[in-house]
């Protein structure tokens, strides 16, 4: 998108006058944070956009909305900048919407079981609001403690929890939108149904292609009365595998199931020594929660099912304090990569949990053919893959050879009728890869919501649909 | 009575699969006749009356069981699958789908969906689009569109099945649902405790709700004028249900009565009976009221004596059902929580639209929707909300 220096003068007096020049920020190097996210630069790359702002209110954002729209720029949603797949990213300049500010958590109700929040709450911050009244927000990505809640709705974002729980999507009952030509919209409610018709799931995962979420109305629970911890270890992932199957076949619902290879048990011991065994080839964390007679059944059957499908050892936390230490090392997985390369690609996929032996597999081969090594860890109970490729930026060519590995794994996981993504998104970098999944056709279903929503193609432009499809064609006939 | 032109079409075709259904909506679609959608005709009374349609399409001869891997928990559907289907197979294999939904051996998955309706376990399971993880969609010019996958987790794009969720049909016809499942219970029980005044029970169910206790529904019903019976449901192994039952039975305050009973069937029988639309004659409710503000609107609708009511405090959802119609109206009018009417009979559901009041801008989305999606309002015309 080009501007003139005369227009872009124009645009940034207009924000300012809205929002008072504190707030909008369109120096060069005050728009250096705004220029890339937690996305691998090398893929998404650096883009800066003609002014970032930092509203607080759903009528500023409006009025800022009005702004881009009357000169014809791109309207971006940016929360804390931790997204995975560049969907902050300003590929084609405008105005980026930082939620920054609006973080406040405007209700709860614990009744009700909801709470208000503005889109820049940060995720953990509302648990740990919570907390004291025995109430949570169940949705917890890996980043819980830096992503926000808008960021979240954007990706419709996951987190170990979710094999319990559910995705974000299910944990939200209304919004409230600003649309590219600055309408404020609002769909659901507190309660479960409301009148009319809710598009509230539509937008959940629409990453700011729709519009920008200005308000959330999020279901809370209680925060259950105990939890169980376990690990095991075992000497191949394929046994591994077999137990996570066998666990979920018995009837048992476990809050989280994750596990870790080789190469990772190897990273944390040579970063942080979680005292996971150096030998074992996979670890396996089984995470219970809910009321403690439950739980201590659950932890006692467990316990004989993992026995029962070959794990080597087996440890029970016992209190709050060994639960913590069994998870530290979990926790500190991705950190602990640095131990054995400078860089790491992380590709997020999902099969279906009984085909995670042969996805095991699979990664195995691809990492030997492309002469690289993979780190697994990943969330095994609903067969969502991290395989993290680990690499060293500075060798010449290796950024091509890791991508293209990345899109084999992609292929293989569609193969085993699996999907690309599980909870990162699709942003700018899958967004290609989707036609792997996904038609012309499927696409053009995809179109017809966005050019509801929005007709101008102004708000995130460029993201989630793949770049040679025309989403403003004419339609399919 | 207009009730006719919910029915004056001239021709029923059932389409026997997907490719079937595909060819009749394309060819709808090329000589521009419209198409009125029926599944199990368990809950037709759920949409505006809407104009008379050129075509009947009866969508129970999809009735294929597509893929179904226990191991996965996972099951794909055609959309004239009746829910009786799915409960007799998940049950052979020690799982379960747990939505309420009555007329289970006539409902289907795909008239389900449309219509979104789901009971008061959702508080523990979720409702029926959280159990949806794909979806194939016959679209207005024929071709079939998928969103989603077989797999739990999956962020592949926008979730357009969110979008076909309650929407009856407006935006294209459901032909497939891929579901999650899940593990069987040992037992199902509940508490029912029974207050003289609806505060009461509804302090005693906010209690609960507050509480780690882990119950699968929490609801209030009127089991005569003055009398309220709190239910909260306990689902699981029989260790857990016992100790569950006994701790929610300690935390209910001073009912008159309690009773510990058993639940068989794969619904929730009392939600059942409010929600069925099949007696012409009755009106049947259902009202946005959250949990918290439930006991103030069934004090309201206490004067209407021979009405059924139902608080599903778990849903924020209060259903009143009733024969006396005038003044069953008047009363949720004067309530003025958002009501839409299921089931509506008599004339002034001529002018009504039963989908309830939407955001002013919201619906305009909608209707931007409806044009993309619907241009010549082939699908269901007229009958959905605002009357699109």
């Amino acid at each position: 998108m080009t501007i003139t220096t005369d227009q872009s003068t124009v645009v940034i007096d207009a924000l300012r006058a809205v929002l008072g020049a504190d707030y909008v920020v369109s120096d060069r190097a005050g728009l250096g944070v705004y220029e890339l996210d937690a996305s691998d630069e090398a893929i998404t790359g650096i883009h800066r956009p003609l002014a970032a702002v930092l509203p607080e209110t759903t009528e500023e954002v409006a009025e800022v909305a009005r702004i881009a729209a009357e000169h014809d720029l791109p309207l971006l949603a940016r929360g804390s900048g931790t997204g995975l797949a560049g969907g902050a990213i300003a590929t084609q300049g405008g105005v980026m919407v930082v939620t920054t500010r609006m973080n406040r958590i405007v209700e709860v109700n614990l009744i009700d079981r909801y709470a208000v929040v503005q889109p820049g709450v940060v995720n953990l911050d509302l648990s740990t609001h919570l907390a004291p009244q025995g109430f949570y927000y169940a949705p917890d990505p890996s980043s819980q403690r830096a992503c926000s809640i808008g960021g979240n709705l954007g990706n419709n974002s996951g987190g170990p929890h979710c094999l319990k729980y559910g995705v974000t999507n299910n944990h939200v009952l209304g919004l409230e939108v600003v649309l590219p030509g600055g309408e404020v919209c609002r769909f659901g409610g507190p309660s479960a149904e409301n009148p009319g018709h809710d598009l509230t799931g539509l937008i959940v995962g629409s990453e700011a292609t729709l519009g920008i979420i200005t308000s959330a109305t999020v279901r809370i629970l209680p925060l259950p009365e105990e939890k169980g911890v376990l690990l095991a270890t075992f000497e191949s992932m394929e046994t591994a595998s077999r137990a996570v199957s066998a666990t979920i076949a018995d009837g048992i619902l476990p809050s989280a199931l994750e596990m870790m290879d080789k190469v990772t048990i190897s990273a944390i011991e040579a970063g942080i020594g979680a005292g996971y065994p150096r030998d074992a080839e996979a670890v396996l964390l089984v995470e219970l929660d809910g009321p403690t007679q439950t739980v201590g059944e659950e932890r006692e059957r467990v316990a004989e099912i993992l026995s029962e499908h070959g794990a080597m050892t087996l440890s029970v936390a016992e209190t709050a304090e060994e639960a913590e230490l069994l998870w530290w090392g979990r926790k500190a997985a991705f950190g602990a990569m640095g131990r054995l390369a400078p860089n790491y690609h992380l590709t997020d996929t999902v099969v279906p949990r009984s085909k995670l032996p042969e996805a095991m597999q699979l990664v195995a081969e691809v990492a030997s053919d492309y002469d690289l090594i993979i780190a697994n860890v990943f969330h095994a109970g609903d067969g969502n893959l991290h395989p993290l490729i680990l690499f060293d930026r500075k060798e010449p060519g290796i950024m091509e050879r890791v991508l293209d590995a990345s899109s084999v794994l992609m292929q293989h996981c569609i193969d085993l009728g699996g999907a690309i993504s599980g909870e990162h998104g699709i942003g700018i970098e899958k967004n290609d890869a989707l036609t792997l999944m996904y038609s012309d056709i499927d696409f053009g279903e995809m179109a017809r919501v966005k050019r509801a929503l929005d007709p101008r193609d102004l708000a995130n432009p460029g993201k989630v649909f793949p770049s040679n499809f025309d989403r403003f064609g004419e339609p399919l006939d | 009575m207009t009730e006719t032109s919910r029915t004056s079409h001239a021709t029923t075709l059932r389409p026997l699969n997907a490719d079937e259904l595909s060819t009749i909506v394309g060819e709808a679609d090329a000589e521009q006749r419209t198409l009125a959608l029926r599944g199990g005709r368990t809950h037709e009374r759920f949409q505006n009356l809407g104009d008379p349609t050129d075509l009947e399409l009866d969508l129970t001869g999809l009735d294929g069981i597509v893929d179904y891997s226990p191991v996965d928990l996972t099951l794909a559907v055609e959309a004239g699958v009746r829910l009786a289907t799915v409960d007799q197979l998940l049950a052979e294999q020690g799982q379960r789908i747990a939505l309420d939904v009555p007329h289970r051996g006539s409902a289907t998955f795909g008239g389900t969906f449309a219509c979104g309706l789901s009971g008061p376990r959702r508080l523990r399971y979720g409702a029926l689009k959280d159990m949806v993880i794909g979806a194939e969609v016959i679209n207005r010019e024929g071709f079939t569109t998928k969103s989603g996958g077989m797999v739990v987790k999956n962020v592949s794009g926008y979730e357009l099945a969110r979008l076909h969720y309650g929407a009856h049909g407006a935006f294209g016809i459901v032909s497939r649902l891929n579901l999650k499942v899940l593990p069987t219970v040992e037992s199902r029980a509940e508490v029912a405790a029974t207050y003289t005044t609806a505060e009461a029970a509804a302090e005693a169910g906010a209690a609960v709700l507050v509480s780690t206790l882990d119950p699968a529904a929490v609801y209030i019903v009127r089991s005569a004028p003055g009398q309220w019976v709190l239910r909260a449901q306990i689902e699981g192994s029989l260790q857990f249900a016992r100790v569950q039952l006994q701790a929610v039975g300690q935390s209910l305050g001073a009912p008159e009565n309690v009773e510990y009973v058993g639940i068989g069937g794969y619904s929730t029988p009392d939600f059942d009976r409010v929600v069925e639309l099949r007696e012409a004659d009755t009106l049947v409710a259902r009202v946005s009221v959250p949990a918290s503000r439930q006991a103030e609107a069934l004090a309201a609708l206490d004067a209407l004596e021979s009405a059924t009511l139902l608080a599903d405090m778990g849903s924020g959802l209060v259903y009143v059902r009733s024969k006396d119609i005038g003044p069953a109206v008047a009363s949720l009018k004067a309530l003025g929580w958002p009501t839409a009417y299921l089931a509506l009979p008599g004339e002034s559901a001529d002018d009504v639209d039963v989908f309830g009041p939407m955001d002013e801008a919201g619906l305009a989305v909608l209707r931007r929707l409806k044009d993309q999606f619907d241009p010549q309002r082939m699908f269901n015309p007229g009958r959905f909300v605002a009357f699109l």
